[in-house]
């Protein structure tokens, strides 16, 4: 044990720390405190009337300071490496350097680890200290783990930048350079690869170890409050090589490094040339890119100047000899020779690529497959069902040709320099192509759109495509089940088993249709979540929302999909109406105590007074008319968990006089008694002409607890039509009144309505664009792309006019633009006809809105203001 | 016992240690002089463990000292540069120094800083650069190792703290038998209180010898006679140096000091001087019998 671990040495490392630790323990705790302490405030102020469930995401909130603080524990252990005479000293103590290494080393992570626990443990008993927090002892655990690794993992870095250099400069940068070299160096290469060879996708190359996606610092800024992080098996795999392979190495540099190395910048001469070509290399490769790319002599001139002044400074100010400095010229060479190297790779790459074209043939099947986003921390969240049959091939003659001709057209126009992703009828498609020799090649080529939707039609038809397509997400699959705000797993709600019972309930019932109803009920309602639809209208269906995580061998792929529950489903509806009876009860016993004027009704029928409000909805709408207590407002915000709470911060308790504000479209409170005196006869338990209205309330006791109700009425069919037009007129800025969501979809579909304020049909696709010139007005086209039926159709114009529009913006960028003369563009691109995909892109540019521009939007019936 | 042979250090391209041998015993007070870049705290920072040398062997009782703690317990190494924790004070560096050497004797350390007036619970940085040196010489007697280093340990102390200090380390020794090694560029330094005395130049001991044996080896004499006469003459004595003025010849002989008198007396001189030499003469004396100008060297 000796070897390694000395239990008197270790106590002079926590000594020899003590003061680092104390300080970095106080910024630790201070900062992660401070979102609790907030919060207690916040709640004191308003009565402990907040209610949120605590998560991972706003829990400890500070903790990726430990990116910082570990180092600062590395620097001042082992700064002895730094000056002779403490190295001496450390050198000459009768323990082996494996022993001191690794005493001292368990001193840092004993501080590390303690301050983290304290930190989690002080912000465990401040958010408990709060009543309108819920407090999940699960959520500590689960951070100290994961920053534990993460603490590990950065020190790794620090470590052996200790044992390779001497001074304090010197440690600083070549942690830097360790820390983000290979990654710098990566990111620019594939970006000439992209650049290069734009057929492409490098996501699947070996070089995505090196994206942030398998990059644990990066990892801890992800929000992980549906812990996602912890099942990335990749990201934990290839991060614990790296550690180990890590600590090994400065094990071995610890080990051989001279005391004489002190006081050096580098523990040799060559490792002190590799530094300085190594922090010059980006800026040297930058310049080189951008060359490449045409950025022109002066950029050329200014970077090559930067990468010269950055290549002498580093030396300069490692070993503070001008003499060295300058003596370092030839070795300039270096960073040039590896750009060249980098450069010829790329190409090598390229050739490589270009020669891979492949006749029909020699084609087995091909594949659309979704685009792991490289760089950036999160892959876009798709459906279930997209992600699911993300790995269904087509094996079909006609789309092998199609692909094989979209191949050999790529790879042409990259030879000739023709390429354009921009073209009009065309879109970016990943394809996978199973070659029958065996091979498989990725590729991103720009498809004729009609072609694409000929091999996805290929595709659906087939029963591997469909077995998959009409299967729902497993619980091995699901990360998290809500309904309203309700998480099935997560929640700690005394409803968690209803919801799971509601759940399993309507699996059973789904497992019951037939493939032709499953099949049906998929394509209607089944549907993105709110995440890409604007608009959380659809509050008034019943559905669940079901996210989880689909793994494979690159990675993990998360899924978001809601699943309405049409009336089809009676066993789920009626075991809802069956849960929600009590809720209902109460909802009518509010609404006749609001009419009579009981304010304060013993709402729990205990002796307690209970203010109540609640929260008149329906059709869908989430509308902001509510009925309010005074003084109350809401904030609706998402939660981590991406599930929408609104969250109630009021002031019942101070009220002197517990009252009802009624606020509607015309702030008329005896309107509002008015409504709901007449509304009230034809609630039902049951609906009927599948019409609803949806309820949630907030019943508020003494001690400032609150209770959240929600619950759905049907509307009777004998609804009187001067109470469907006063829900028009008086109540709804709406021009379809109680209109089920069905009756609205069926609207939209026969083209009687194209944009309802912020509804988005959920069995559509929104397909469009909106144009918001400088003054605020807003030019605006969007049309809902129906999934079955003319999809395809509908959707080429939309996407013929989308892309002429967007063609002829382009141009005018923003030179020239006046204000009240340009207009910025979202440019929306959803999810395509449930199989295939394009990505996404929000484009905000600025245009002048030129006479071009405008007889382009007339010809192609696009409708817009102008400013004024 | 220390034993180095053919030892070689390097630092890049300088030769600080250049194929040394040398043989220190137990028990001794070992000195080893030199100039700057001698190669002194080189050799010390190897018998230490500090370094490995790029070539030879050091072994202290016959085990090698690098990467071997059951050797480096028995060593502690009082170097030029002294190293204290910051901000720390004398009990605070005794405490580490007790959990590194496990012979330390709080017992010890506290009899020496009251031996040395030294008080320990105040930091070390308000201490003189002489108080600093007592307080790791302290800090390494109160260690109790078996062999103590001290580069350059008298520097910046003055004549009573450096008596102070020669008689507690030579204490040390004759108590405990342990062996010290002391390096100082000054001779003078080391005349009185090594057993042993080595000669560093270059990365090699040129000279090594037994103090008393060094000290009693060489000697002055001065004689005259009535009639003419060379230095023929003494042709049977081994001369260092020979000088001549008239009658009287002056000259450094090495030898039996009595049968060097008798046999000069024999010859019936005028005048006969046999008188001693200082430590520093007789290296002056060695050194260029030796080939080296002993300016060059010290």
């Amino acid at each position: 044990m000796k070897t390694i671990f000395d239990r008197k040495l270790y106590l002079v490392g926590l000594k020899k720390i003590k003061l680092v630790g104390i300080i970095c323990g106080i910024i630790l705790i201070v900062c992660n405190a401070l979102v609790p302490v907030a919060s207690l405030a916040a709640s004191m102020m308003n009565g402990g009337n907040d209610s949120t469930t605590l998560t991972a995401s706003n829990y400890a909130v500070a903790n990726p300071l430990l990116l910082l603080l570990v180092p600062m524990f590395f620097f001042s252990m082992f700064s002895f490496l730094n000056h002779r005479n403490e190295s001496d000293f450390y050198h000459s103590i009768p323990f082996k350097r494996t022993c001191i290494l690794g005493s001292f080393t368990a001193a840092i992570f004993t501080w590390v680890f303690g301050i983290l626990l304290a930190s989690l443990l002080l912000n465990g008993l401040l958010f408990a200290v709060d009543p309108a927090m819920h407090f999940s002892p699960l959520v500590p655990l689960q951070l100290f783990a994961f920053f534990a690794f993460v603490s590990l993992y950065v020190g790794a870095f620090a470590l052996l930048a200790m044992t390779l250099t001497g001074t304090t400069v010197s440690n600083c940068a070549v942690s830097l350079i360790l820390f983000f070299f290979v990654r710098v160096i990566a990111a620019i290469t594939i970006k000439m690869l992209e650049s290069l060879v734009p057929i492409l996708d490098v996501s699947y190359s070996p070089l995505r170890f090196l994206s942030a996606r398998y990059w644990l610092p990066a990892a801890a800024f992800r929000p992980y409050y549906d812990l996602s992080v912890f099942r990335d098996v990749g990201l934990w795999v290839y991060s614990a090589v790296v550690l180990i392979a890590l600590y090994a190495l400065s094990v071995w540099c610890f080990c051989r490094r001279k005391s004489e190395s002190a006081g050096k910048s580098a523990s040799n001469r060559i490792l002190q040339h590799a530094f300085r070509c190594a922090f010059t290399l980006p800026l040297a490769l930058l310049t080189v890119f951008g060359i490449m790319e045409g950025a022109g002599a002066a950029f050329a001139v200014v970077m090559i100047l930067l990468t010269l002044m950055v290549y002498y400074l580093y030396e300069l100010i490692t070993v503070k000899k001008i003499r060295q400095t300058l003596l370092s010229t030839p070795l300039l060479l270096v960073p040039a020779l590896c750009c060249a190297l980098i450069v010829g790779g790329c190409y090598f790459v390229r050739g490589a690529v270009l020669e891979q074209n492949y006749a029909a043939d020699q084609i087995e099947s091909v594949r659309f497959y979704r685009h792991r986003d490289f760089w950036g921390i999160f892959d876009r969240t798709y459906t279930y069902e997209l992600t699911k049959t993300d790995g269904i091939s087509v094996s079909d003659p006609e789309a092998n040709e199609i692909i094989a001709n979209a191949l050999d057209d790529n790879i042409h126009r990259v030879q000739t320099d023709d390429f354009n992703r921009y073209r009009p009828d065309y879109n970016d498609y990943y394809v996978e192509i199973q070659l029958k020799s065996g091979r498989k090649i990725r590729r991103q080529l720009s498809i004729l759109q009609t072609d694409v939707n000929r091999v996805a039609n290929l595709r659906e038809a087939s029963d591997a495509y469909r077995e998959v397509f009409l299967q729902l997400p497993s619980d091995e699959e699901i990360d998290s089940v809500t309904f309203g705000d309700r998480d099935i797993l997560t929640s700690e709600s005394s409803q968690n088993k209803d919801i799971r019972d509601l759940w399993n309930t309507f699996v059973d019932e789904y497992g019951e249709l037939s493939d032709e109803e499953k099949l049906a009920y998929k394509n209607q309602y089944a549907t993105y979540s709110y995440t890409y639809f604007e608009g959380d209208g659809l509050t008034a269906e019943l559905y669940f929302n079901v996210s989880g995580t689909l793994y494979d061998s690159y990675g993990s792929s998360p899924f978001e999909t809601r699943y309405f529950i049409p009336s089809e489903f009676e066993r789920t509806r009626s075991l809802y109406a069956e849960y929600t009876q009590s809720a209902r009860d109460e909802v009518r016993q509010v609404i006749q105590n609001f009419i009579d004027g009981k304010y304060d009704a013993l709402f729990d029928g205990s002796d307690k007074s209970v203010t109540t409000i609640f929260n008149f909805d329906g059709n869908g709408l989430w509308n902001r008319t509510p009925v309010y207590p005074r003084g109350y407002y809401e904030n609706e915000y998402y939660r981590s968990s991406g599930i929408n709470v609104t969250r109630y911060n009021g002031t019942a308790s101070a009220a002197p006089a517990p009252d009802i504000l009624v606020t509607t479209a015309q702030n008329d409170p005896e309107a509002g008694k008015e409504f709901f005196r007449a509304l009230l006869p034809y609630l039902t338990d049951t609906p009927e002409e599948n019409s609803y209205l949806y309820f949630w309330f907030l019943v508020l006791d003494d001690d400032g607890m609150d209770s959240h109700y929600n619950t759905i009425f049907g509307l009777s069919g004998n609804m009187p039509d001067e109470l469907k037009s006063a829900l028009n007129g008086e109540w709804y800025p709406s021009e379809i009144g109680v209109l089920s969501m069905t009756d609205i979809l069926s609207q939209m579909r026969n083209g009687i309505l194209k944009n309802y304020g912020d509804i988005y049909d959920p069995d559509t696709l929104l397909y469009g664009f909106t144009c918001t010139l400088s003054d605020g007005t807003e030019i605006s086209f969007e049309s809902f792309v129906p999934q079955n039926g003319d999809s395809v159709a509908e959707l080429d114009r939309c996407s013929q006019i989308a892309e002429v529009i967007s063609n002829l913006l382009m141009p005018y960028g923003t030179a020239g633009c006046l204000p009240c003369e340009k207009m910025t563009m979202t440019y929306y691109v959803p999810e395509i006809s449930g199989c295939l995909t394009s990505d996404a892109d929000d484009v905000w540019s600025f245009f002048p809105l030129t006479d071009d521009v405008t007889e382009k939007f007339d010809e192609l019936d696009v409708h817009y203001t102008l400013p004024g | 016992m220390i034993q180095a042979e053919n030892v070689t250090m390097k630092f890049d391209d300088f030769v600080a240690l250049n194929h040394l041998n040398c043989s220190i015993p137990d028990g001794c007070v070992y000195g080893l002089v030199g100039s700057n870049g001698a190669g002194k705290s080189t050799f010390l920072r190897l018998i230490s463990g500090v370094y490995r040398p790029a070539e030879g062997n050091i072994e202290v009782d016959g085990q090698k000292v690098y990467e071997n703690p059951d050797v480096k317990k028995q060593i502690v190494y009082v170097p030029d540069e002294l190293y204290f924790l910051p901000q720390s004070s004398m009990n605070r560096m005794a405490k580490l120094y007790a959990a590194v050497y496990e012979n330390f004797s709080f017992e010890r350390f506290t009899h020496l800083t009251q031996t040395f007036g030294l008080n320990p619970h105040v930091n070390i940085n308000t201490f003189s650069k002489g108080m600093k040196r007592q307080a790791a010489t302290i800090l390494a007697l109160a260690a109790q190792p078996r062999y103590l280093y001290f580069d350059e340990t008298f520097d910046g102390l003055d004549p009573v703290m450096r008596n102070l200090v020669k008689n507690v380390i030579y204490n040390d020794v004759v108590e405990r038998k342990a062996t010290a090694i002391i390096s100082s560029h000054s001779l003078r330094e080391l005349e009185d209180t090594c057993d042993q005395l080595a000669l560093l130049h270059k990365g090699g001991i040129i000279f090594e010898s037994d103090i008393q044996n060094l000290k009693t080896s060489l000697f002055k004499v001065q004689v005259a006679f009535s009639d003419a006469y060379g230095k023929e003459r003494f042709s049977g004595f081994e001369m260092l140096d020979y000088s001549q003025k008239g009658s009287v010849a002056t000259f450094i002989a090495r030898g039996d000091r009595d049968a060097f008198r008798e046999k000069l007396e024999d010859m019936r001189p005028l005048l006969l001087d046999i008188l001693p030499l200082s430590l520093e003469e007789v290296f002056l004396y060695e050194m260029e019998a030796l080939g080296y100008a002993f300016k060059d060297v010290l």
